[in-house]
């Protein structure tokens, strides 16, 4: 496997806030790659310096050895990079097929017609279990539902990596177990994927390499067995075991307050 | 199919209404009040096919009204035009000029988004009407300029600028019916529901916003070379007005935002009853006080204007008789 993706030394600061400090990692080609760490290591800020939504302060974005620092994110989508969001950006307005087709103008007629044709376009919405809801505005839908249709229109854009920012984040855990089939589905026919994601169960059940940040630097990476017995995961988690749901040791503490 | 061919009738029958019109009511006092309605028509059109497609409140398109009045104005005066239907010819070349001056207003106005561009656009169109007030060789100032008297006898006299403005109406509704259609529309109304997003897909949302002023510009631009040339002179304050900045808003908020049919059914709505105030309320400022009033009200309480509305009650009638 090569290098399809490459972060290296990525710095980023807000003001006096450090968000990305000299962080690096690669994605392998073919690959799914899990992002993991933390509220506020820096994942969402990384998504956005490599998909051109933020300017790197320092360091380097390289797609198959060429760099794309930088750039503007119209362009970094047509160069195969293909992003969703944590909290969904779907045109509300639009109806499902017309969110697939706003896709970039930059191809030429004859590949555009091929991408945003409606046949494939009602296939990729198919292929998310939306297909007969083609005609309706994607404002009315659930925010599952938001978030099928948001890796729909990246699919339309025929990506070679796929960044998903938290795909199981707040949704029903049917439908997260047919995102991540679909995910597999991709990526079996060749789609790369990283993956931001707090649920760990998911996270692990999918990846085959996992990069852990904190304050905005990688501090381990590996196989999700690996990772999870890493002391410094552990450490970073706040000694929280990772198999346990954060939500969940909350609720605990709750009862147990109550309990007193 | 019904549907299709239901709505191919209506649109047959519209326009088989629209051109008999003036045969029917001859009137001059009507035909005038017909004249406004369907030059408003295409002024909201155009607006509509920028601001209602793309989201961005365009509060200054009297800029480009005014600059193809004086356009229009100059070239009679000083190519020494005699009045009658050549000059008719002009009015898409004014139409051009509007058009031209949209792309550095556009350039400039375009650079902010939200309430700062609405603003932005006021301002803009202040400028140009301090502008009409002081370059007096291209404007001649408040004292204005006359255009040639057309040899019509004022039994018809109306007719004429009410068969050059339906035609501006219609080229607008085309233009923006295919406009919607195109994949250029789908950008537009992309940027309209989250234009960063837009961006990141691809979509040149710089160029594609310019485009869509320009061409508002353009057919702004040819409504204001008709009104000036029905009027037979321009003024500062008629070239550069305020209250049509606002009109065509009205219109297109009224009968439905980033809709074929809603700046039509606004303007249809709106424009004679404007003209009928007008006519029936003579104190000073009393219809526009009714006017803004009416701006009000329908903000307030049909917040998608008419035809979204209807489509909406049309959905839910539906879905309560398959149930």
């Amino acid at each position: 496997m090569s290098a399809l993706l490459e972060v290296r030394g990525a710095t980023k600061s807000f003001g006096g806030l450090q968000a990305l400090d000299d962080c690096s990692f690669v994605v392998e080609e073919g690959s799914i790659a899990g992002l993991i760490g933390p509220n506020g290591s820096g994942k969402t800020t990384m998504f956005n310096v490599i998909t051109g939504y933020e300017r790197a302060d320092a360091g380097s974005v390289l797609l198959q050895g060429n760099a794309i620092t930088n750039q503007a994110p119209g362009r970094i989508c047509s160069l195969g990079i293909g992003r969703t969001f944590q909290l969904t950006r779907v045109f509300s307005r639009l109806t499902l097929m017309e969110n697939l087709q706003v896709g970039r103008a930059g191809v030429p007629r004859a590949r555009r017609q091929e991408l945003y044709s409606e046949a494939r376009c009602l296939e990729l919405l198919d292929f998310v279990g939306l297909a007969a809801m083609a005609r309706v505005s994607a404002g009315t839908l659930s925010y599952g539902q938001r978030k099928l249709v948001e890796l729909a229109m990246v699919l339309a854009q025929d990506p070679r990596v796929v960044l998903l920012d938290e795909p199981a984040g707040g949704i029903n855990p049917l439908l997260i177990t047919q995102i991540g089939e679909r995910i597999r589905e991709l990526n079996r026919r060749g789609v790369t994927f990283l993956v931001v994601e707090h649920n760990m169960e998911f996270v692990m059940g999918l990846c085959d390499v996992v990069w852990v940040m904190e304050r905005g630097t990688v501090i381990a990476h590996g196989e999700p067995e690996q990772v999870r017995s890493d002391p410094r995961v552990l450490d970073a988690y706040l000694g929280g075991s990772l198999d346990e749901d954060e939500d969940e040791n909350e609720n605990e503490d709750e009862q147990e307050e109550a309990a007193r | 199919m019904t549907v299709v061919l239901a709505r191919r009738a209506v649109i047959v029958l519209a326009l088989a209404c629209a051109i008999g019109f003036p045969f029917v009511f001859s009137n001059p006092a009507t035909t005038s009040i017909a004249f406004f309605t369907v030059l408003y028509v295409a002024a909201a059109s155009a607006w509509n096919l920028f601001s209602g497609y793309s989201g961005y409140m365009a509060l200054g398109n009297a800029v480009f009204y005014g600059s193809g009045a004086y356009f229009i104005a100059n070239v009679t005066n000083h190519l020494n035009l005699s009045g009658g239907m050549g000059i008719f010819a002009w009015v898409p070349v004014a139409g051009l000029f509007a058009g031209i001056v949209a792309i550095p207003v556009g350039w400039l106005a375009l650079r902010t988004r939200r309430h700062t561009f609405v603003v932005i656009t006021i301002a803009i169109f202040f400028i140009f009407q301090l502008l009409a007030y002081n370059l007096q060789s291209v404007t001649n100032g408040s004292a204005g300029m006359q255009l040639p008297l057309p040899p019509w006898l004022a039994a018809t006299y109306n007719d004429y600028f009410y068969f050059a403005a339906l035609i501006a109406a219609v080229i607008a509704i085309v233009v923006s019916w295919a406009v919607r259609r195109s994949h250029f529309g789908l950008q537009l109304l992309a940027i309209r529901d989250d234009e960063d997003r837009a961006r990141g897909l691809g979509v040149r949302t710089g160029r594609v916003k310019l485009t869509a002023f320009v061409l508002n510009g353009v057919l702004t631009g040819v409504c204001g070379a008709i009104y000036a040339y029905y009027l037979g002179s321009v003024y500062p304050p008629f070239a550069f007005e305020a209250i049509f900045d606002l009109t065509v808003a009205l219109m297109a908020f009224l009968g439905g935002l980033g809709t074929v049919s809603g700046p039509v059914i606004g303007a249809l709505l709106l424009e004679p009853l404007q003209q009928y105030l007008t006519q029936q309320v003579t104190a000073a400022g009393l219809s526009l006080i009714l006017f803004g009033a009416l701006f009000l009200i329908v903000i307030g309480f049909l917040p998608h204007g008419i035809v979204p509305s209807v489509e909406q009650l049309v959905r839910r009638l539906k879905a309560a008789r398959s149930r």
